[in-house]
């Protein structure tokens, strides 16, 4: 502890030399804490809210560059499978070999070097900056409708050509919306009315827009990505699940009666349950993608050697890149790709609990949703778990908006993990907040703000005081963690 | 930043966001995970078998590699049937969009006749419930690379207009596929077609040479794995077994002369107005068959045109009455038992009775003559029936019999050809009264033109029979040595080759129209009546001429047998005879023997 004093000034090695000195400490009390539990016979313990503690690899990296190294796994990873699933198909187009992974590559050089700005930016611009984004990407969205402007693909409109780049306005969008929300609920109270504190809020506006991507541009992916972003922020922003269910369940069942009513539409959502009744028409993509998962078996048929990329399988190098992958490399391909998103899942929720303002924590939040939720489904999808939506699998499937917006979403996320203050817009005269460092966040005092239950926001120290409740002042034991708080309180 | 402006009230006081919901996101996001993990582990295990076959099915292609069928060769390597490269076409009619239309555009690229057309427009507009449908089987090479590149432009279009998101071009071709078939072809036309026999469509041999030696044409298949894609293209061979192409068979037959002899026989079936003809030239010392020639004559690429009847091989598949010729059994048989002398001589009456019930119990000599005193000799230049029926009686009917068989009627020969037939040789025990009267002389009894002509070849052999034979070699085996057996001594065959001899050249021999200028011809001639449903024609004859030649060391013996005509064997039979044989004496360079 020798450098303890100076926490402000800490460089990394610093940094780390506490934390492992605090490691250590952890360990201590721990296991004191276990005979201690033992010795009382009945310890009663909230599993399911236990969340991981530090692992050596975050200990060793710092969750900064935990993110960063989980994306350049996944782009790096990405960059082969795009290679492997293109090269082929457009070796028989006669085209360049890797004119895709060139691509790709040129992207991802792009999408780092934003990641890197995204890193450094303070996160108050960030949170100014949202809602502008928002309309300009609304402006793009609707650009793409106007004939002239868009530019077609598979069958749907979505993209702008910028001459050097066909953009694809949705994919900004989902950030930028998360952000605008993540800046909304950071100004206000836990919504507690339906209609005031959520409808007629960004939350509505998000929800509005996730219809209109849906309903008017059938860009099923984006729509669902924006929507489910939207309750997954509101969410987390401590809305009352009444209330939730009040704004979510109309629209639910309008989606749902949508679907049941039209026939096409029933066919076509439930196509998934049954591909195989019709593997020529409605379920050939993905009868070929569940072929090309199955033939490959545990082990794969080996880098670049999968058949099904080869014109069997359509968007085999975008949407179902993740099918190419485990036909290629088997269980490996698996570990891979799920076990980078996992550790992404764990690393960003951290990051966010760990936040320093409500904006970064919901941002953080909103960010790890929406990265690995897009994950899940694009797999889901492709395993035939749930319709296919064409979201594509974030930083390994092909296509520059979806990879650069991914990188500046996990920069921003990198840029909470080390968010030293809040930013001075939003500075609460708080000398404790000042004077901790971020590796030595009192979780006491966290837990003491925290929203835990719907009862929560009715306890006056929510209802806009300015004064934090002191540290260890959590009126329920039960969220206190005696171990680890006593270990930190050295 | 003017324009950023800091939306809504001063920041609020809610710094963190609930834990607990953050859990519950991760919780949630890494159920999820698991899920979809679980999920495809299920399928890359459980289902990976299932699967698998799937893409099997789909991905890979067990394509036939087909063997290039033997040639068939004569004697010289001539060809007379090959494989002649050509592309099988076929379709999927329920991926047509215009299927009519198509076949259309097909039948104008391959320049299909009017029917052909009509038949293809049916055969696509209505396909068979699997789908499949030839469009133009064995198309030559030059044709089908016209309709080949024709799919190539459509499927290019097609591409274009798909990237354009443009209509595809509606009478498209690229529903079609091909492969590459063999197209048998018989570069001599019809020589020797119905030896030669013929392939159905799938080149299996169904008659003739190529159905007897269909397996050593055939060659087997090789096979090959192939990866390909969705449109059928090959990307990549798994596995290759290589095909073994089969081997050529080369015939005894002389094709030049087979042409010869076949419009020889052609030109006297017309001017004698008669059903059929059949010549056959043989090598007595081999057994060779160097002509097995039948009029009227088929074509082996348009088999099945040709009636059931028309592509037999009557040399070897059908039996007739031999009439005279049938003699030599019954005095080669004598003089070799020494039961008569060639100067033996005969009081021989006009007719000779057997019964008194019918007719034909009652036989005599085609001219009608007085009682006369003939030797031995004399009888067979002269073709006495009554004279022949003597020396049979001398014989006897069982030692008749014996030298029947020994001569190697009643049973076949053993020829190397499919479908050959023994003949009718009634057993001696079973003979009617008037049965000697008839048997001896070539009625009542039938054989084959192929048995008699190795009798007579085994006359000009110095008494030894060699099993006649067509195939020279197939592939790069040793040529096999044919059967042999001696059936008389030398000295008989010679004194039976001084007489027949004298058929051709005595005053009075039956055979003079037979003689070759320089050579000396040995022969016999043979008129029997023809049967038609069992009942004998009155005035219509078989009439044949069998001989050899050069008399003293035969080099070949001829065959003619003409059909249903009106004229005797020495009139009809004898000259044809001498053209062939004469034809053949040139070409393979005999030198004469004879006196001019």
């Amino acid at each position: 502890m020798s450098a303890s004093n100076s926490p402000m000034m800490a460089g990394a090695a610093t940094r780390r030399a506490q934390r492992d000195d605090r490691r250590k400490a952890d360990a201590a009390a721990s296991a004191r804490a276990a005979t201690k539990a033992a010795a009382k016979a009945a310890p009663v313990a909230p599993i399911a809210l236990e969340l991981p503690k530090v692992s050596p690899v975050t200990a060793a990296l710092g969750r900064r560059r935990l993110v960063v190294l989980v994306a350049l796994t996944l782009y790096v990873f990405g960059l082969v499978m795009v290679a492997s699933a293109s090269s082929g198909e457009e070796l028989l187009r006669g085209n360049y070999q890797w004119a895709l992974l060139q691509k790709q590559a040129i992207y991802g050089f792009v999408g780092l070097c934003a990641m890197w700005v995204a890193m450094r930016m303070p996160l108050d611009l960030v949170r100014r900056l949202a809602r502008p984004m928002v309309w300009i990407c609304v402006a793009l969205v609707v650009a793409v409708m106007i004939p002239g402007v868009g530019v077609d693909g598979n069958g749907a409109t979505r993209w702008i050509n910028l001459g050097f780049f066909q953009l694809q306005p949705s994919e900004p969008l989902k950030l930028a919306v998360i952000a605008m929300i993540a800046a909304h609920l950071s100004r206000t109270a836990p919504p507690v009315h339906w209609m005031r504190d959520f409808v007629r809020s960004p939350g509505g506006v998000g929800l509005g827009l996730a219809g209109v991507l849906v309903g008017v541009q059938s860009d099923l992916g984006s729509g669902l990505v924006v929507g489910a972003s939207t309750v997954v922020l509101y969410v987390l922003a401590g809305t009352r699940w009444d209330v939730l269910w009040r704004t979510i369940g109309p629209a639910l069942a309008l989606v749902i009666l949508s679907i049941v009513t039209e026939d096409y539409r029933r066919q076509r959502f439930f196509a998934f349950v049954d591909p195989w009744a019709n593997p020529e028409a409605g379920g050939y993509q993905l009868v070929q993608a569940l072929i090309a998962i199955g033939s490959g078996g545990p082990f794969g048929v080996g880098l670049g050697h999968s058949v099904q990329k080869i014109t069997f399988l359509p968007e085999a190098h975008t949407d179902m890149i993740f099918a190419i992958t485990v036909e290629e490399l088997g269980f490996f391909g698996v570990i891979m790709v799920l076990g980078s998103f996992s550790v992404l899942a764990a690393v960003g929720t951290r990051i966010a609990m760990r936040a320093r303002t409500r904006f970064s924590a919901l941002l953080a939040a909103g960010i790890t949703a929406m990265v690995v939720g897009q994950a899940a489904v694009n797999i889901a999808g492709v395993t035939g778990v749930m319709p296919l939506t064409g979201i594509p699998l974030p930083l390994v499937s092909y296509g520059g908006s979806s990879l650069i917006m991914t990188l500046v979403s996990l920069g921003l996320l990198a840029n909470i993990a080390t968010e030293r203050r809040p930013p001075r817009s939003f500075t609460i005269e708080q000398p404790e907040v000042e004077a901790f460092d971020i590796d030595d966040y009192d979780e006491d005092f966290e837990d003491a703000h925290a929203f835990d239950d719907e009862d929560d926001h009715t306890s006056p120290e929510h209802d806009g005081t300015d004064e934090p409740a002191p540290a260890g002042a959590g009126r329920r034991g039960r969220n206190r963690r005696a171990p680890r708080t006593g270990a930190r309180r050295r | 930043m003017s324009s950023l402006r800091d939306h809504g009230p001063r920041p609020a006081p809610f710094i963190t966001i609930p834990k607990r919901r953050v859990a519950f996101l991760f919780v949630a996001l890494l159920l999820l995970l698991i899920a979809v993990g679980t999920r495809t582990v299920w399928l890359q295990s459980v289902k990976q078998r299932t699967l698998s076959q799937y893409a099997d099915g789909q991905q890979q292609n067990t394509q036939i590699l087909p063997a290039v069928r033997g040639d068939i060769l004569d004697r010289n390597g001539e060809e007379l049937a090959v494989g002649e490269e050509a592309v099988t076409f076929y379709a999927t009619p329920s991926m047509m969009k215009d299927p009519a239309a198509t076949a259309l555009r097909v039948s104008r690229i391959l320049g299909l006749s009017r029917i052909e057309e009509e038949q293809l427009v049916e055969r696509l507009a209505n396909p068979p419930s699997q789908g499949f449908v030839y469009v133009a089987r064995q198309v030559p090479r030059e044709k089908a690379e016209l309709l080949q590149d024709a799919k190539a432009e459509d499927d290019a279009r097609n591409a274009e207009a798909e990237r354009n998101d443009d209509k595809p071009v509606a009478t498209s071709l690229t529903s079609i596929g091909w492969n590459d078939e063999e197209n048998r072809m018989y570069p001599n036309g019809k020589v020797a077609g119905q030896i030669i026999g013929a392939v159905n469509i799938d080149n299996m041999g169904i008659a003739g040479i190529e159905s007897l030696y269909d397996r050593s044409l055939t060659g087997t298949p090789g096979k090959q794995v192939v990866v390909r894609d969705p449109q059928g293209t090959p990307i990549d061979v798994l596995k290759l077994q290589r095909e073994r192409d089969g081997k050529p068979v080369q015939l005894t037959i002389d094709s030049v002369l087979q042409a010869q002899a076949e419009g020889v026989l052609e030109r006297v079936m017309k001017s004698q107005n008669a059903t059929s003809a059949t010549a056959i030239v043989l090598d007595p010392r081999t057994g060779e068959v160097l002509v097995a020639a039948s009029a009227p004559r088929v074509d082996p690429e348009k088999w099945s045109s040709f009636p059931g009847i028309a592509t037999r091989v009557p040399a070897i598949t059908d039996q007739f009455e031999p009439g005279s010729t049938f003699k030599v059994v019954a005095v080669a048989g004598a003089l070799e038992d020494k039961v008569v002398e060639p100067d033996t001589s005969f009081v021989l009456p006009p007719t000779m009775t057997f019964c008194k019930e019918k007719k034909t119990c009652t036989v005599g000599e085609s001219h009608k003559r007085g009682t006369v005193v003939l030797n031995t000799a004399d009888i067979l230049v002269q073709s006495s029936n009554i004279g022949t029926i003597k020396i049979a009686q001398r014989l006897g009917q069982k030692q008749y019999d014996v030298w029947t068989r020994r001569f190697g009627f009643g049973a076949p020969t053993g020829i190397d050809f499919p479908g050959e037939i023994q003949g009718t040789v009634t057993p001696f025990n079973e003979w009617t009264k008037v049965s000697i009267g008839n048997i001896p002389i070539g009625q009542g009894i039938a054989v084959t033109p192929i048995q008699l002509i190795s009798a007579y070849a085994a006359i000009a052999n110095d008494g030894v029979l060699v099993q006649p034979h067509l195939r020279m070699k197939v592939g790069n085996e040793k040529t096999i040595q044919p059967k042999s057996r001696r059936i008389l001594s030398a000295k008989t065959a010679a004194t039976m080759r001084g007489m027949f001899g004298g058929v051709v050249e005595e005053e009075r021999g039956t055979g003079r129209k037979s003689q070759i200028p320089g050579y000396k011809v040995g022969g016999k001639t043979g008129t029997a009546n023809f049967a038609e449903n069992g009942v004998y024609v009155k005035g219509r004859y078989n009439a044949s001429f069998v001989g050899f030649v050069p008399a003293n060391n035969p080099r070949l013996v001829t065959l003619v047998l003409v059909n249903d005509v009106g004229g005797y064997g020495g009139d009809v039979a004898a000259p044809a005879f001498e053209e062939i044989t004469e034809f053949a004496l040139k070409r393979l360079s005999i030198a004469p023997d004879g006196l001019e």
